[in-house]
């Protein structure tokens, strides 16, 4: 079936035999292992005690890196969320948003915590339920060619073997009076591949998570950003998510508790204007504000001022039209999209750079654009800004 | 410690942590449940739960997401252990393909999403058609014999009704219990999440180095309209984002340029198959299996999609 395997890889005897046993009880596999290959007396030779031990030493030595590797996992997302990096370095563009931050936290710590008990717990030997379907069988395969022929299908059916406990060299020297019924973590259920299979694993793994972690920038180069922009620009609408509610849960409660409908007065009392008299509105605030009927009612002509991306308007091209935009995450930054409202001058357009952070002071009104009424920013002034530390705080 | 600046090469990372970070916590928490299921579950124990008869069964797998909701990345783990518990293979794939759409969290989380978009109408195709796709897919797979699609490793694990019977003898204290689920657990996380990770690394790739770029955007774009590509297209995105089916209607929801029977394709592959599935897969099912599995998958949800468009309400321009 397969050629026979070079002596390094015989310290996995022990598993490689017992699970023979039942592959054989069980499959068809039978006729290709029982006599396919007659074994060397070089491998024969090398199925020593000393290998076994080897085999145990490489199961409890995969454990503690599997251990060290889960710890690394939940360091790097302990790290990450502790520092707030996970928050990310540009606005609106956290790598997790909400309570995927708080899921991570907890994965993370039952990670680590599960490889540390694990690690502890790797000589206890438990009941093993399943697949110990040879207890009636025949164990007494005296002769080494079984364990040759074991290695042979190491890597293709020999993932599930229980083996013996800590009689592995026996494989070949034919004492089976090992008990069937527990395992060992160093011996047992680690029947993924070859021990060096394992470790390779994870060392990518590993490697890979490791040089996420210190190559990520924490945002999205202002090319992709601008590509993704682009692309999506103008292709949102519907209602608004809870972390944008146009107006403040507690104004709606309060109309609805008065009956008095929704009021500019309720309003100011949640969303307070800043000293030139404007409300201070997301991006992603004004956008959805059209979404709500009563709100939009109020906010109309009301002055505003809102800080974003800007570019020109080719969702609905003119002459004095700009479209500011923010990228908004839901779950994580792979999902961001752009949230974007028309930006309207009543002359030409004043210079800007495209892509470039500004604060758009003016007036909101409301239109409808592609059969949804949107808000339209009727702008007075346009000032290059400072990228927002933290957009998120404002919705 | 400085940042790296930003950098095209940098996209790739920052998208791949981050999807790395949203999807470990439910592959932990698939390994877990697989972890106890293997512990405490005895062998066969399926067998007496389901209905006897192969119809029923697989119809009730397909519903099976209600009582235990997953996404697609937890759901793996723990069909692989549940095959190896003797899970019908038909049962298994049916509630392998539907748990990540007939359960409550993604039908909640989709009618809120759509909410003022026709919700209920998009919700319920949404469940009808992974249910019925899925159930579709179990009577084909349960036609083909285990050998034939399973991996022989996992193969190899299945238990005998002779080692069931082995394993009801021999009693385990809680302790044991616990130690041993942790086990399983631990080596079922390790496994997925290597492929999980490789899966994660090439949507990444492919999201932040291709799938924005100018020129295939104005084509998407110029697609939108097409009465007969829009779907597959979008299905294409759901293939290539890789995104969670507990969050992907926030994402397509909001979309304007694409008709509703085309985001109906696009929620119903994407938990089903995509770029991070067909690692996750590959622990379970043979690579040849994954292949007709994703050409089936494909043709079975557009064709679906096509044939229920008049009932969504806003309907693509005809050609």
């Amino acid at each position: 079936m397969k050629t026979p395997q070079p002596p390094h890889s015989h310290a996995s005897c022990s598993h490689g035999c017992s699970h023979d046993h039942k592959h054989d009880h069980k499959h068809d596999h039978h006729d290709h292992h029982d006599h396919a290959h007659t074994p060397t007396p070089a491998t024969a030779a090398t199925d020593s005690p000393e290998s076994s031990d080897d085999s145990a030493w490489n199961q409890q030595f995969l454990l503690f890196l599997e251990m060290l590797v889960l710890i690394m996992i939940a360091a790097v997302i302990a790290y990450f969320i502790a520092s707030g990096r996970i928050d990310g370095a540009a606005p609106n563009m956290p790598y997790l948003q909400g309570y995927f931050k708080i899921l991570a936290l907890i994965g993370g710590l039952a990670l680590a915590v599960m490889g540390i008990f694990n690690f502890l717990m790797r000589r206890r030997a438990v009941g093993c339920s399943h697949d110990h379907d040879h207890h009636d069988h025949d164990h007494s395969h005296s002769h080494s060619a079984d364990c040759s022929h074991s290695h042979d299908h190491d890597h293709s059916s020999c993932t599930h073997d229980h083996s013996h406990q800590k009689d592995a060299a026996t494989c070949c020297s034919h004492d089976h009076s090992h008990d069937h019924s527990t395992e060992t973590a160093a011996h047992a259920h680690h029947h993924h591949g070859s021990p060096m299979g394992r470790a390779a694993a994870l060392l990518f793994l590993s490697g890979s998570i490791t040089a996420a972690a210190v190559l990520t920038p924490d945002e999205f180069s202002p090319r992709y950003m601008e590509q993704k922009a682009r692309a999506l620009m103008g292709r949102s609408n519907g209602a608004a998510p809870e972390s944008a509610a146009p107006v403040p849960a507690k104004a709606l409660a309060d109309a609805t508790a008065t009956g008095s409908g929704l009021t500019l007065a309720l309003v100011e009392k949640y969303q307070p204007r800043n000293k030139d008299g404007n409300f201070e509105l997301g991006v992603m605030q004004l956008y959805y504000s059209g979404s709500d009927e009563e709100y939009a009612r109020v906010m109309k002509d009301q002055p505003v001022e809102t800080i974003g991306q800007v570019v020109k308007d080719e969702v609905v091209p003119g002459a004095n039209r700009l479209r500011v935009f923010v990228l908004q995450v839901t779950c994580c930054a792979a999902d961001a999209r752009p949230y974007s409202i028309p930006v309207v001058f009543d002359g030409p357009l004043p210079e800007y750079q495209e892509m470039g952070w500004y604060k758009i002071t003016g007036t909101v009104n409301y239109a409808d654009e592609r059969g949804v009424r949107t808000a339209v920013l009727k702008a007075s002034s346009i000032t290059p800004s400072l990228r927002p530390k933290d957009q998120r705080a404002t919705f | 410690m400085s940042l790296p600046p930003p950098s095209q090469h940098g996209d790739i990372w920052v998208a791949f942590l981050s999807i790395l970070l949203e999807g470990i916590p439910f592959i932990l928490i698939g390994s877990l449940v697989s972890g106890l299921i293997d512990a405490f579950l005895p062998a066969r124990v399926m067998d007496r739960l389901l209905p006897k008869r192969g119809l029923p069964a697989i119809l009730a797998s397909g519903l099976l997401g209600i009582i235990f909701p997953v996404c697609e990345c937890a759901i793996v783990p723990v069909i692989r252990r549940l095959v190896q518990k003797g899970l019908p293979l038909g049962c298994a794939m049916t509630y392998m393909l539907a748990a990540p759409i007939v359960n409550p969290i993604v039908a909640l989380s989709t009618y809120s999403a759509f909410q003022g978009r026709d919700a209920g109408m998009m919700t319920s195709a949404r469940v009808l058609l992974g249910y019925s796709i899925a159930v579709l897919a179990g009577i084909v797979l349960s036609k083909f014999g285990a050998a034939r699609l399973l991996q022989p490793r996992v193969l190899a694990g299945i238990a005998s009704p002779e080692s069931s019977a082995a394993a009801a003898d021999s009693p385990q204290s809680p302790g044991d219990g616990i130690v041993r689920a942790l086990r399983t657990a631990q080596q079922d996380f390790m496994d997925t999440v290597l492929y999980f990770v490789i899966g994660v690394g090439i949507a990444s790739v492919a999201q932040t180095q291709l799938f924005y770029r100018e020129g295939l955007q104005a084509s998407i774009q110029n697609i939108a309209a097409n009465h007969w590509l829009a779907a597959p297209v979008l299905m294409l995105a759901a293939f290539i984002l890789s995104l969670c089916s507990t969050t992907d209607a926030f994402i397509i929801a909001a979309d304007s340029l694409f008709a509703a029977s085309a985001k109906l394709a696009f929620l119903v592959f994407g938990p089903m198959f995509d770029m991070k599935l067909i690692f996750l897969y590959s622990t379970v099912l043979k690579p040849k299996v994954i292949f007709w599995l994703a050409l089936g998958l494909f043709l079975a949800v557009y064709l679906a999609t096509m044939a229920i468009e008049p009932a969504l309400s806003s309907p693509m321009p005809r050609p």
